[in-house]
């Protein structure tokens, strides 16, 4: 075969291939410039996009941190090892502690390439003074053979209580040291302070738990009635005296020995000395309705004397003493006194004879051998508590070491995106004490690590501390989670 | 077999009339490639243009929102509602210290520059220490679909409002902003408007 080639053939070819491959090239770039132009638009929208979801994650980590604050839980959610994962991105909120009752929290976000990190400040919600149960400011000493326990007056009697074996949810509690005598008994849980220490002497006995508190109780003043004061009244030998139903206001009131002073609900009752002597006697009727005293001086039942209170609820009647005095309040009367006692700037002594049903708060709880004292946890579900305060939103810097990481995040930390958890169970872990009843309707107590705690199994929370606060449930009977 | 090669005059190739067809439908698809090359820059320039004044409004909104939220509700004015005003002063959270909420310095956000078109952020206002940073010059004379008429033309409740204009009522601030440029001598603008309560000290509400 002979194959014969011209040369001007040859030349030719590839011409048409060369013209088409630069147009494609020409096409194929031009179309590069516009791909890149607008990818660079987009890549900005969706950093906008991006900047904008981590900040509204940040908010929603202030806010669930600002809900568990509510219920005595730390503030902080999640960490920047072990974030909180939410709508696609990842959060976590550390709180720092501020003193007085004020806690700082700073909330990170982190969304595709976006990151927001917003503070909050926000005052702790003051405890409901009877939520603290028995409570002493000062260093709290129980002494030999005191029992120390609680009821519920909405669910029954003490006695029924104790019959039912759930006279196991008293709260007692101190800002510093405590000292359990030989003998004594807690049926419940024990806090003392967060830098102090708890000394449990051979022989005594807690129920519950025992811990630091988180944060040291404050307690609020005693707001007086501004009520005019009538002259001094007196109840002598064998004379009996009626305060009639209203608000009324004294120097002072005495019971000598053999008188005896009857209190009329309703009443609202601002006395400077209110003296029961021994042989005399004191009743609170409340069948009509409650009784509020409010004394700016002493308050002294001395022993011997009597008192009485009629309804058997400790909700109606209470005792407020505004005094700074040294050991201003005395309850020596022999007595089943159904009431609260509060006294946040002077001490309260309790004779044994003295059985208290209801709370008692004071600066300093001087509480004798062989007294008999009965939480009860119905006075403090029936009262509001407030919200945490608010004091300021800001916005703060992002933490450098996330501010400086543009990749992808989950990998430069080895986080497994598929383990974290929602914020809702990223809540820092707790000393949880709770009394419950189960989906059998069986009554049940639990202290310990609430992470270790399964929730599920409560179908009605009866009582519930967190580090040695009560919490409170919005909407509920009961407190819990 | 044996293949031969045709004579250099009889030699077959492309005639005078196929080069010219060729070219003509060259120069047809060239033209066409081109048009549609132009038009579709034109369209993505316009965009990108958009996206710009768009993203650029975004920023400077956001950047107000921000000092609007983070303000204490207690330093908000003026409080001309239902009217609008071009400018806001307020003090933004600096946190809590020594056991109360702190406070930065007194802020402006106005409508402000020679021209009227600058969104400016007055710092320590009438303080010795005061400076003005400009986020934007871009400010459009009216808000979108206002016409410098007397009536309400976007039919916001507002009346010939500007392109930068806040409106308080309660806890909620209303920022409204118009921006626009000019690209390839095509101007293009953008309203943008936000609604944003303020965080700190809020007044309660009914």
């Amino acid at each position: 075969m002979k194959m014969h080639a011209s040369r001007s053939t040859s030349n030719r070819r590839g011409g048409a291939t060369l013209a088409a491959l630069v147009a494609v090239m020409l096409v194929f770039g031009l179309c590069m410039g516009i791909l890149q132009v607008t990818n660079g638009v987009t890549n900005r929208l969706r950093a906008s996009v991006d900047h904008k979801r981590a900040f509204h994650l940040a908010e929603a980590g202030l806010a669930e941190a600002y809900a568990g604050i509510a219920m005595a839980k730390t503030g902080n959610v999640g960490t920047p090892e072990a974030p909180a994962a939410i709508g696609g991105g990842m959060l976590w909120v550390e709180a720092e502690d501020l003193g007085d009752g004020l806690v700082s929290l700073a909330s990170t976000a982190v969304h595709g390439r976006g990151r927001a990190t917003l503070g909050l400040t926000v005052r702790r919600p003051q405890p409901v003074s009877s939520s603290l149960g028995l409570f002493s400011n000062r260093d709290l000493t129980i002494k030999g053979n005191t029992f120390l326990d609680s009821f519920n007056s909405l669910n029954g009697t003490y006695a029924d209580h104790v019959a039912a074996g759930t006279n196991n949810g008293s709260i007692v509690g101190t800002n510093n040291n405590v000292t359990v005598h030989n003998g004594s008994s807690v049926m419940g849980d024990l806090f003392y302070g967060s830098d102090s220490s708890v000394d449990l002497k051979h022989g005594s006995h807690v129920d519950g738990a025992v811990g630091p508190r988180a944060t040291s109780a404050t307690l609020a003043p005693v707001e007086v009635p501004d009520v005019e004061l009538s002259p001094p009244l007196e109840a002598e030998r064998n004379e009996t005296i009626v305060i009639p139903p209203g608000t009324v206001g004294y120097e002072s009131i005495t019971a000598s020995r053999q008188g005896e002073m009857i209190l009329t609900g309703p009443l609202t009752l601002v006395v400077e000395d209110f003296t029961i002597e021994s042989h005399g006697s004191l009743t609170f009727d409340d069948s009509g309705g409650p009784i509020e005293v409010f004394v700016t001086g002493e308050f002294k039942l001395s022993a011997g004397s009597s008192a009485t209170t009629v309804s058997g609820d400790p909700r109606r009647i209470s005792i407020q003493v505004a005094s700074d005095d040294d050991h201003a309040v005395t309850l020596g009367a022999n007595a089943e006194f159904y009431g609260q006692i509060y006294a946040p700037l002077t001490s309260v002594k309790i004779l044994p004879q003295f059985e208290l049903f209801g709370s008692c708060v004071a600066d300093e709880l001087d509480i004798t051998a062989q007294s008999r004292l009965h939480f009860d946890l119905a006075t403090s579900e029936t009262e509001t508590q407030s919200p945490p305060e608010m004091f300021a939103w800001q916005v703060i810097d992002v933490p450098d070491s996330v501010a400086s990481r543009t990749s992808n995040l989950y990998r430069h930390l080895e986080i497994d995106r598929g383990s974290l958890a929602t914020p809702a169970n990223s809540h820092a872990d707790q000393e949880l004490s709770v009394t419950y009843r189960d989906a059998g309707g069986i009554s049940r107590t639990y202290t310990g690590s609430e992470r270790a705690f399964d929730w599920t199994d409560v179908s009605e929370l009866t009582t519930g501390t967190r580090d040695g606060v009560r919490f409170h449930v919005p909407g509920s009977s009961g407190s819990g989670d | 077999m044996e293949l031969r090669a045709t004579p250099a005059g009889r030699r077959s190739g492309v005639s005078l009339i196929e080069v010219l067809i060729a070219m003509s439908l060259f120069a047809v698809i060239i033209g066409k490639a081109s048009e549609v090359f132009r038009s579709t820059r034109a369209v993505a320039s316009s965009g990108i243009s958009s996206m710009m004044v768009e993203d650029e409004a975004r920023i400077v909104l956001d950047r107000i929102a921000l000092a609007v939220m983070s303000s204490n509700r207690g330093s908000l004015a003026p409080q001309l509602a239902p009217g609008h005003s071009t400018e806001i002063n307020f003090q933004i959270s600096r946190g809590v210290e020594a056991g109360v909420a702190a406070w930065n310095d007194p802020a402006r956000i106005v409508l402000g520059g020679a021209a009227g078109n600058q969104v400016q952020w007055i710092q320590s206002v009438g303080l010795p220490e005061e400076r003005t940073v400009v986020w934007t010059n871009d400010v459009q004379p009216l808000f979108g679909g206002e016409l410098a008429n007397g009536l309400d033309d976007n039919g916001n409740g507002l009346v010939d409002e500007p392109g930068l204009s806040f409106l308080i009522e309660g806890n909620k601030v209303t920022i409204r902003l118009c921006l626009g440029s000019v690209r390839a001598g095509v101007m293009t603008t953008r309203s943008v408007e936000t609604t944003v309560a303020v965080r700190n000290h809020p007044v309660p509400t009914p």
